[in-house]
């Protein structure tokens, strides 16, 4: 069985509001690869972190689902607590150490880099700050409006639209080289 | 307002975020800004590298991980009542609720509280009460855990060993502490394998109790209350109203209700042995059941026969004394009046004596 829309997905929440271990088993199932894969992006590959925050995302989740506002959209709050746990895992690495380290995950995904995106583009995403790289995934990855990333991240539209700007210029730099090479290719 | 050069909207323009008036003064200004405009083409492509980011499955393990760390934490706190709720329940039904309540999160607190094993579901759909084990999930004092005919359990005792469940069994937790962890199989089977000193794990079942010595071993208990024990390693104790047989490696010993306990008897000991034994234990079978079961007799069925000794009596005992020490020669403070008398001494020393020549793994030689 399968959440298909978003009344059934309302008549899961009001289940799991009843400790239903099998209706939040098909929340899970409906969101867990989205969840999980935008921390995987955010944490620059670090599989083994990744998931750790996807399970303290859902059982976070489960725990406090008797407070979800029943006109709240449940995706919005899933990123939200996905989004703050991948940054608050990099400020605690950034407290314990130096910042060579942040960016370094123990264990990249094996896929990672060779499937997914090009090592280009994992690169230039590994040089923005957590917040940044946050507001450009959910752009980018769920392809959410302004308005709708300022309520993830919690913040202004103002602050997304100044931390977006920065982020493509960044990412503009860093992936310049790619047109370069285009040019060489295609010049005789 | 945007005034001047555009490099701080610049992301707002490409990702079309900008409200129309503004977006039409940036289009303005880079009609005439090669250098805004050349930001803005380079902006775009990084634009364009970006999108159709494909999601990654998430790992197998994932869920019962969750699971795992759903079942450690306190429970689901009641949900939270709206106001229009409240103001809809007469204050007879909030009391009767908030008794309701308090006498659930009590009941959980309590269970929260009790100590408990890790369960993993092997096969099929096994279930610790009316609640399906997907995965993994925490059998605590008192619950039980049922397996039907499609599906298998292990069960993780303490820190000393596994115990996996047979299909179609029902097992309760009955307690657990540094000194004494104690399981009922009420039906069915079991596979244990415990690495602890001995008598600190227990199995009853409806006619005996299995005592771990330091073993891995079978246990079976039909529904008409027979039990049979099967020991692969090392040796266990099956006790029963103050009795107990001590079955060694490789050896196997029923008891049944009613009946009580039986002997134990090498799973290669010969059908006359085998019949002679069943004879004695279950069929009343007597002195000429001891003489058979000491005719057929090898020298590794010496436990078997010491088992018969306290069984017998008199001049039965004294030949059985005879056969027995041939196989295992009894120490010098063991006589054959003091054994024919069931001096209870001689006879635990004489144990101790085959189990030693015969033991095959517990007594190092």
């Amino acid at each position: 069985m399968t959440i298909t829309t978003g009344n059934s997905e309302s008549q899961t929440i009001e289940r799991c509001r009843t400790g239903d271990r099998d209706a939040f088993r098909l929340l899970y199932d409906a969101h867990k690869d989205r969840v999980y894969s935008l921390a995987l992006y955010t944490l620059n590959g670090d599989a083994a972190t990744a998931e750790d925050v996807a399970q303290e995302v859902f059982v976070r989740v489960f725990q406090k689902i008797g407070q979800f506002r029943r006109d709240a959209d449940l995706k919005t709050w899933l990123y939200r607590m996905t989004a703050n746990a991948c940054i608050d895992e990099f400020r605690r690495r950034k407290r314990c150490s130096n910042m060579s380290e942040i960016e370094q995950p123990a264990a990249i995904c094996p896929e990672f880099n060779r499937v997914e995106l090009s090592s280009a583009v994992t690169a230039a995403l590994a040089e923005l700050s957590a917040e940044q790289r946050a507001a450009v995934l959910l752009k980018y990855y769920e392809e959410l409006s302004y308005d709708e990333i300022a309520v993830i991240l919690d913040c202004s539209k103002g602050t997304i639209a100044s931390r977006l700007n920065r982020s493509l210029r960044l990412l503009a730099d860093k992936l310049a080289f790619l047109r370069q090479d285009d040019v060489e290719r295609k010049t005789p | 307002m945007i005034l001047g050069h555009v490099d701080h909207v610049v992301g707002a323009y490409v990702h079309g975020e900008m409200p129309a008036g503004d977006r039409a003064r940036v289009e303005r200004h880079l009609a005439r800004c090669p250098r805004c405009r050349e930001l803005v083409d380079r902006m775009c492509a990084a634009h364009e590298d970006l999108p159709g980011i494909p999601t990654r499955p998430a790992p197998d393990s994932l869920w019962a991980r969750i699971e795992l760390a759903l079942d450690a934490r306190a429970p689901l706190p009641p949900e939270r009542l709206q106001p229009w709720q409240l103001r809809r329940l007469g204050w007879s039904a909030g009391a009767i609720m908030a008794a309701a309540v308090g006498l659930f999160v009590y009941v959980t607190v309590q269970n929260q509280r009790k100590p408990y094993w890790g369960v993993t579901r092997l096969q099929g759909r096994p279930h610790i009460g009316w609640f399906p084990v997907e995965g993994s999930a925490r059998l605590r004092v008192g619950d039980q855990l049922v397996t039907d005919r499609s599906s298998t359990a292990e069960i993780k005792v303490a820190d000393i060993g596994t115990v996996k469940i047979d299909p179609d069994s029902i097992v309760r937790l009955k307690s657990t502490s540094k000194t004494e962890h104690k399981l009922e199989l009420e039906k069915g089977a079991l596979e244990a394998k415990v690495t602890a000193p001995p008598r600190l794990f227990i199995v009853d079942t409806q006619s005996a109790r299995a005592v771990d010595l330091g073993c891995a071993y079978r246990l079976e208990t039909a529904n008409s209350g027979t039990t049979q024990l099967h020991v692969t390693h090392g040796e266990v104790a099956l006790e029963d109203r103050g009795k107990a047989s001590l079955v060694l490696q490789g050896f196997s010993c029923e008891s049944r209700r009613g009946a009580g306990l039986g002997t134990p008897i090498k799973d290669d000991a010969p059908v006359a042995l085998r019949t002679a034994v069943n004879g004695f234990d279950f069929e009343n079978g007597g002195d000429a059941s001891v003489e058979a079961a000491r005719a057929a007799a090898r020298p590794q069925d010496a436990i078997t026969l010491w088992h018969l000794l306290g069984k017998s009596s008199g001049e039965e005992r004294g030949r059985l004394y005879d056969t027995l020490s041939r196989f295992s020669r009894p120490p010098e403070t063991i006589n054959r009046a003091g054994v024919i008398q069931g001096d209870a001494k001689m006879l635990e020393l004489w144990k101790q004596v085959i189990r030693y020549d015969y033991g095959e793994t517990v007594i190092s030689k």
